[in-house]
């Protein structure tokens, strides 16, 4: 359904309109928000305050350019994040108070998915024998460098570097294939 | 997926794009469930790997090629004192002495990556020093491809899954090889055959 059918139809009340955005949105929204607050549990609810406000504001009075819903959904949801990191922010000294009481704990699927990923990752690791390998993926996935940089603190050429890469990319999906 | 796009992902979750980059791929994000598959696999590579930065750092157990490496790159190596052992170990790595040496001679390591187009590869070495190179084939594996490297049609070293099952063709260390004329020969498993001449020159 071509986004300004489907804008139309939520504004006519549509409710199978309401769950095709639904299930459109949700799950990009639920990995664009982990990426930036690094939460799962967090990132659901974010994306969720984000649809329900979309939701609210189609049915309601509609949007001025229907056939730029993605970019509506996006911008609301970058809202919602930018909303929670002033809290956050604002609100530092609590969270200790609030983790003590396990308010934001993992669910246990959480706590399962985590510790599947970390066994990969150290098997991943442990199947490395070479220490500069080891130190260019502690840079770039750690410290967050750049290619370049990295490149050029290790007397590495490009094309080493994305071997480098693209193996312990390549290894880890396998492992999580054969994992699952 | 490209990878391009792949380097997009990681610059993305690295914070290297520009608000307008950003905007874009969070907005292709939303509705591709390709990219949206993968940037979840990297995240989870990358909080992995931040989880267990302590391992990345720490010394990795040493393979057949790192124990080689870390032999010839010992002093007692280069005055000779180990030579015998150390050709032991080349002689049980390649089936076959590559040359006789005598034991005071020293070798140099010199890191090669082997030309693809089947350049010419030369290297030079003091007269009175043999060479040992710690090659890249391509960063292949032996289940992708294998490594043969000969003198004369002798065979000095051949390193391929029935032999050296599963080992990366990547810093793999080979000779010492003393002045000469050799051929390496990448044959890979789609067929692809990759023939490269080595000359071992004396300075």
């Amino acid at each position: 359904m071509p986004p300004e059918v489907l804008v139309e139809e939520i504004g006519r009340g549509n409710p199978r309109a309401e769950e095709i955005f639904y299930e459109r949105y949700h799950a990009g929204l639920v990995v664009m928000l982990e990426a930036r607050t690094r939460d799962r549990a967090r990132a659901e609810d974010l994306a969720q305050d984000a649809l329900i406000t979309v939701l609210t504001r189609l049915r309601d009075t509609g949007i001025d350019y229907p056939e730029r819903l993605s970019s509506f959904v996006h911008q609301t949801a970058k809202y919602q994040f930018i909303g929670w990191l002033r809290k956050s922010v604002n609100q530092t000294e609590l969270l200790p108070t609030v983790d003590e009481f396990g308010g934001e704990a993992e669910t246990v699927e959480e706590e399962l998915d985590r510790t599947r990923t970390r066994h990969f990752v150290r098997q991943l690791i442990s199947e490395m024998t070479v220490a500069r390998d080891r130190e260019i993926l502690y840079r770039y996935y750690v410290r967050d460098q750049a290619k370049a940089v990295i490149c050029e603190a290790l007397a590495l050429t490009p094309e080493h570097f994305d071997r480098v890469i693209s193996r312990a990319r390549n290894r880890f999906r396998l492992l999580l294939e054969q994992g699952s | 997926m490209n990878k391009e796009l792949l380097d997009k992902i990681d610059d993305y979750l690295a914070e290297r794009l520009s608000a307008e980059e950003c905007d874009a791929f969070e907005e292709r994000l939303l509705t591709d469930s390709a990219l949206r598959r993968e940037v979840q696999e990297q995240i989870a590579l990358r909080d992995g790997m931040r989880a267990e930065s302590k391992l990345l750092l720490s010394e990795p157990p040493l393979g057949l090629s790192g124990r080689l490496h870390r032999l010839l790159l010992s002093p007692t190596w280069a005055y000779g004192a180990t030579a015998g052992l150390v050709l032991a170990i080349v002689i049980g790595l390649t089936g076959q002495p590559s040359a006789p040496l005598p034991a005071s001679q020293e070798a140099v390591i010199r890191n090669v990556e082997l030309p693809r187009s089947g350049e010419d590869l030369v290297i030079s070495v003091p007269a009175d020093k043999v060479v040992v190179l710690s090659i890249d084939a391509y960063g292949l594996n032996t289940r992708e491809a294998g490594l043969r490297i000969s003198r004369n049609n002798e065979m000095l070293t051949e390193l391929t899954a029935l032999n050296a099952d599963d080992q990366d063709l990547f810093n793999v260390v080979v000779g010492p090889f003393k002045a000469g004329d050799y051929r390496i020969d990448i044959q890979r498993e789609d067929g692809e055959e990759i023939p490269v001449r080595l000359e071992v020159r004396k300075e």
